[in-house]
């Protein structure tokens, strides 16, 4: 019943750890056998790539509400009803320059 | 021993063996009664596990404790048993418990889109369990867990399940996108094994109703198997 840890590596890049109690275990189809600095290797590299691909979607997601926050401005509504209706709020939001 | 009625060289008595006696011969002439006598050993000397003298008022018996529990000892006792091979005393088989588990996380090198069909298996995982008790059955606890990582942008949507059982959808109706939120679903349930029995136990990992470009960023996977050998109905 003791546990094993293993690393894996997909071909599409894909990377698992698995912990198993099994005694002989068997691995899964196409899978490489990683080493643990490895792994956390290729993880961070993924994780890594989604962070900038979030940071990227809430920067665009950013800018699409302060641009309807200015157009509500610019139509004379008030700032805390265009702050509701846009979801853009300037305190939090602060414009580095 | 007139009413025996001897002569002729035999009698028509009966003569019957007492306690540690023996009795040979038919009573005649040339073939006596013999009346044997052993006399009991005068001081017994027992070993642990054993109490009494061996005499009539002190037989030699199992030292045992007293039957503690309230319940019937005729219905709810357990046996001692002599082992042919050895010669020695047994009990009841000893219980056995045993863990098996498998579980994995794994980080999609690419987000994968959700499938617009329900219930779609995307992943399984395997364990084999196996009850390690050689007379008795096994009842055991299988927890099965899925976790899924989702990236839902405005109005898009996805669910999550376990072994055809949808387990839950979220909806993102919001105007920003909701970044790697976790289904996180389990299920606990009973199993049985026989004496000795292994059993390969999948579970199959469920996603779908994908819509507004919902994707799965990870996939994390447990199955874990606890069985305790023990008298259940």
């Amino acid at each position: 019943m003791a546990e094993q840890t293993f690393y894996y590596e997909y071909p599409d890049g894909s990377v698992t750890e698995r912990v198993t109690t099994a005694a002989v275990p068997t691995h899964p189809d196409g899978a490489t056998l990683l080493t643990t600095d490895s792994y956390a290797e290729k993880k961070a590299a993924i994780e890594a790539t989604r962070a900038q691909e979030y940071a990227d979607i809430q920067a665009t997601e950013t800018a699409q509400k302060k641009a309807a926050y200015d157009a509500l401005i610019a139509a004379n509504f008030d700032p805390a009803v265009a702050a509701t209706l846009s979801g853009y709020t300037p305190s939090a939001n602060p414009v580095v320059s | 021993m007139a009413s025996c009625k001897c002569g002729g060289g035999q009698c028509n008595c009966v003569v019957t063996a007492g306690a540690n006696t023996t009795v040979t011969g038919a009573g005649s002439t040339s073939n006596p009664y013999v009346v044997s006598a052993t006399a009991p050993p005068a001081n017994v000397v027992t070993g642990c596990g054993l109490t009494g003298s061996g005499s009539a008022t002190s037989p030699l018996a199992a030292k045992v404790a007293a039957w503690p529990f309230t319940c019937d000892i005729t219905d709810n006792g357990s046996g001692i048993y002599c082992d042919p091979t050895t010669g020695e005393l047994r009990a009841d088989p000893a219980y056995w418990a045993d863990f098996q588990g498998d579980q994995a996380n794994t980080a999609l090198a690419t987000p994968m889109p959700v499938p617009t069909a329900a219930q779609q298996t995307i992943d399984t995982i395997s364990i084999d369990v196996t009850n390690p008790d050689p007379c008795r059955r096994g009842l055991g606890l299988l927890f099965r867990e899925v976790d899924l990582d989702f990236v839902l942008p405005p109005n898009s949507g996805a669910m999550a399940g376990i072994d055809g059982d949808d387990m839950n959808y979220f909806g993102n109706q919001g105007s920003g996108t909701i970044i790697n939120t976790h289904s996180q679903d389990n299920k606990i349930t009973a199993f049985t094994l026989n004496p000795g029995e292994t059993r390969t136990i999948t579970m199959s990992i469920e996603t779908g109703r994908g819509s507004g470009g919902a994707t799965i960023t990870r996939i994390q996977k447990s199955l874990r198997a606890y069985v305790w050998s023990n008298r259940f109905n």
